[in-house]
């Protein structure tokens, strides 16, 4: 119907002339077309996202619902039981201390969690970058004079060796080996020195360290020697039961407190051969062995001797350990 | 207003164009048909090329959320890293000290009693996921708390013993003048026949106090023909000193004592030469000799704490 003609009255030609399609009406009509278009689309938009709902917006909502529903509840049941938690640290310190009769420092204490430091380390260097920097180049000086020194010493440290290496046999006599099985840090309660009575809390010297093991653990043989001494004793005091090696050279150790012996008196023992069973016989408030190293009739601490498949870390936190001046087990 | 004309052929004229309704709806729904297609393109083409602006609103908020989830279950483990130190005290230290076997962790799982699980009915699995995490620590907790009070009892129980047990020199090293480590048979100084000596002589001027070595309840003090005015002390446990010889004693049967209280004061009444205690320990019965029962190197210094903080009451635990 638009395409046929359409004629308007000139009035001053005073004919009907045909109308030409002009340019600009084509253009209106268009730009009107692109606008009321634009308008569906806004309108269409506007529909999409706030009346109707695809399930993957249904599934979000409700998820997102969910957890933030859910996370206040797992917050408070959270917080309650952090709180049991510090509860509970709290009572497993005063347990410690009445223990060990040793006060606890809460940073490095057995038992007692490290405080977590509320900074990451992260945060801590990124916090001030120069005296980073400054501390790196001072560590790398101290590193590169350590060095040089040890490149000194590594010399003599050989000459030593090679001198050692004339005699070692002695080393095996060496009591290194630890008195139960899986040792570790932990299980060393009470080291060698001055350390509390159990009965009377008073001071006295532990000439021992108490390594402490469930009742029924085997006991070790520290090193290879020979059975000097086998006392069973239901006496309530001193050693109760306890064994003798003496491994040659000097060296003695002595195994008390035990539940039971199971070698007999000059028997030959191998390294790490069981001698023994961890109980509570003598005068002892917990199963444990009460561990001696003697040379030449002298007390010396077993501690040190703790070598046998020890790393360095772990060596550290044994010695670490039987410094501390807390309750023997006796 | 230029109105229209349109050439009509039948009728050889140029008559007005009269724009019916019918002709105006027409042209009006034409144009919005046509730029409804084009919205409607609009609207295809910006979908496929840009996510739904709600769903994208959602998904933000749905990762923020996840993320506060991840650090609440990061929580969750480090609480429950903390928690396991304590268990780990608790089976290997305390446990190996005070003689009780380990908690199984089947066990420190499982908690105590019959408690309404709220993980059950959480559909999403993450989220459930972390309230089973909770629960376990809850249990764990419960079960830890538990453990510590028994813990605590048994310490409590043990401690009473330690305390019960002979422990000490009955004669503080001030007032003793030698210690006659003699124990089983001798010949009787008085008597002039072998007997056995059941005891240990602490030789002290007379009227130097008297320690019980241990807690306990005197069951006997009074006078007799060989031990003169003596003490006997039961501390249970097994364990039963007796001190004779003294001056006087100050606590009569029946009554409590502690480690460190003065009993009574060393004399030469009964069987005997010379100002000094005579002490005995007892276990089941047979006689032990009390060398057993003391440190000798414990200093004058030490003792005399020893002695002074017996004096006061045990604390408590809590």
């Amino acid at each position: 119907m638009t395409l046929k003609s359409k004629y308007f009255y000139n009035q001053e030609t005073l004919r009907f002339e045909r109308t030409g399609l002009s340019f600009v009406s084509i253009l209106f009509y268009f730009l009107g077309l692109i606008f009321v278009g634009a308008l569906f689309f806004v309108g269409l938009v506007f529909l999409q996202n706030h009346i109707i709902e695809t399930p993957i917006e249904k599934s979000l909502r409700a998820e997102n619902k969910a957890m933030k529903k859910y996370k206040v509840e797992l917050v408070s049941q959270l917080e309650s039981s952090k709180a049991a938690l510090a509860e509970l640290r709290s009572k497993d310190k005063a347990l410690y201390e009445r223990i060990f009769s040793e006060k606890v420092q809460v940073n490095n204490g057995k038992g007692i969690l490290a405080q977590r430091s509320t900074k990451s380390n992260k945060e801590i260097l990124l916090a001030d970058a120069f005296s980073f920097n400054t501390l790196t180049s001072a560590l790398q000086t101290k590193f590169t004079g350590l060095n040089a020194t040890a490149r000194v010493h590594s010399n003599h440290f050989g000459m030593h060796a090679t001198v050692s290496k004339e005699d070692v046999s002695w080393l095996v006599k060496v009591p290194a080996f630890a008195p139960v099985p899986d040792f570790d840090p932990s299980k060393l309660v009470s080291g060698y020195g001055v350390r509390i009575n159990p009965f009377h809390k008073g001071k006295y010297h532990h000439d021992g360290i108490d390594i402490t093991s469930p009742r029924g653990t085997d006991v070790l043989a520290a090193a290879a020697g020979i059975i000097t001494v086998v006392r069973k004793s239901d006496l309530q005091a001193g050693y109760g039961t306890y064994v003798e090696i003496d491994h040659g050279n000097g060296y003695v150790t002595r195994y008390a407190n035990l539940g039971d012996i199971l070698v007999r008196y000059g028997q030959k023992v191998s390294k790490g051969q069981s001698i023994g069973i961890i109980g509570i016989s003598g005068g002892s408030i917990a199963p444990h062995v009460h561990y001696e190293v003697l040379k030449d009739g002298k007390n010396l601490d077993p501690a040190k001797y703790l070598v046998h498949g020890l790393s360095a870390a772990q060596y550290e936190a044994v010695i670490k350990a039987s410094m501390k001046q807390n309750q023997s087990l006796d | 207003m230029k109105s229209n004309f349109r050439y009509n052929p039948e009728t050889c004229k140029y008559e007005p164009v009269i724009v019916t309704g019918s002709v105006l709806a027409k042209n009006v729904f034409v144009f919005l048909g046509i730029s409804f297609f084009i919205g409607l393109c609009g609207l295809i083409y910006f979908n496929s090329k840009y996510p739904l602006w709600d769903e994208t609103q959602l998904n933000i908020q749905n990762q923020a959320l996840k993320t506060s989830w991840d650090i609440l279950n990061e929580d969750l483990e480090r609480t429950s890293g903390q928690l396991a130190i304590l268990e780990q005290t608790d089976d290997h230290t305390y446990r190996a000290i005070l003689d009780l076997e380990p908690l199984p962790a089947s066990m420190r799982e499982a908690g105590v009693g019959g408690r309404e699980k709220v993980s059950a009915l959480i559909a999403y699995p993450l989220i459930r996921a972390s309230f089973e995490k909770q629960e376990k620590i809850k249990n764990r907790l419960d079960i830890e708390t538990q453990s510590m009070q028994l813990l605590k009892d048994e310490l409590a129980k043990k401690e009473k013993m330690w305390a019960s047990r002979p422990a000490i020199q009955p004669v503080s090293n001030k007032h003793l003048i030698h210690l006659h480590t003699l124990f089983g048979l001798r010949m009787h100084p008085l008597l002039g026949f072998v007997r056995p000596h059941n005891g240990l002589d602490f030789t002290a001027p007379a009227g130097a106090p008297i320690y019980s070595t241990g807690d306990g309840v005197v069951n006997t003090a009074q006078y007799s023909e060989s031990l003169g005015n003596m003490v006997f002390v039961n501390h249970g446990y097994g364990f039963q000193t007796r001190y004779g010889h003294m001056t006087k004693f100050i606590v009569s049967a029946g009554e409590k004592v502690k480690r460190g209280q003065v009993i009574g004061y060393v004399g030469n009444t009964g069987l005997s030469v010379s100002a000094h205690l005579h002490y005995e320990v007892l276990y089941d019965g047979t006689y032990i000799n009390p060398i057993n029962f003391f440190q000798r190197d414990l200093s004058n210094k030490e003792y005399e704490k020893l002695i002074e903080l017996s004096g006061k009451a045990t604390s408590s635990l809590d």
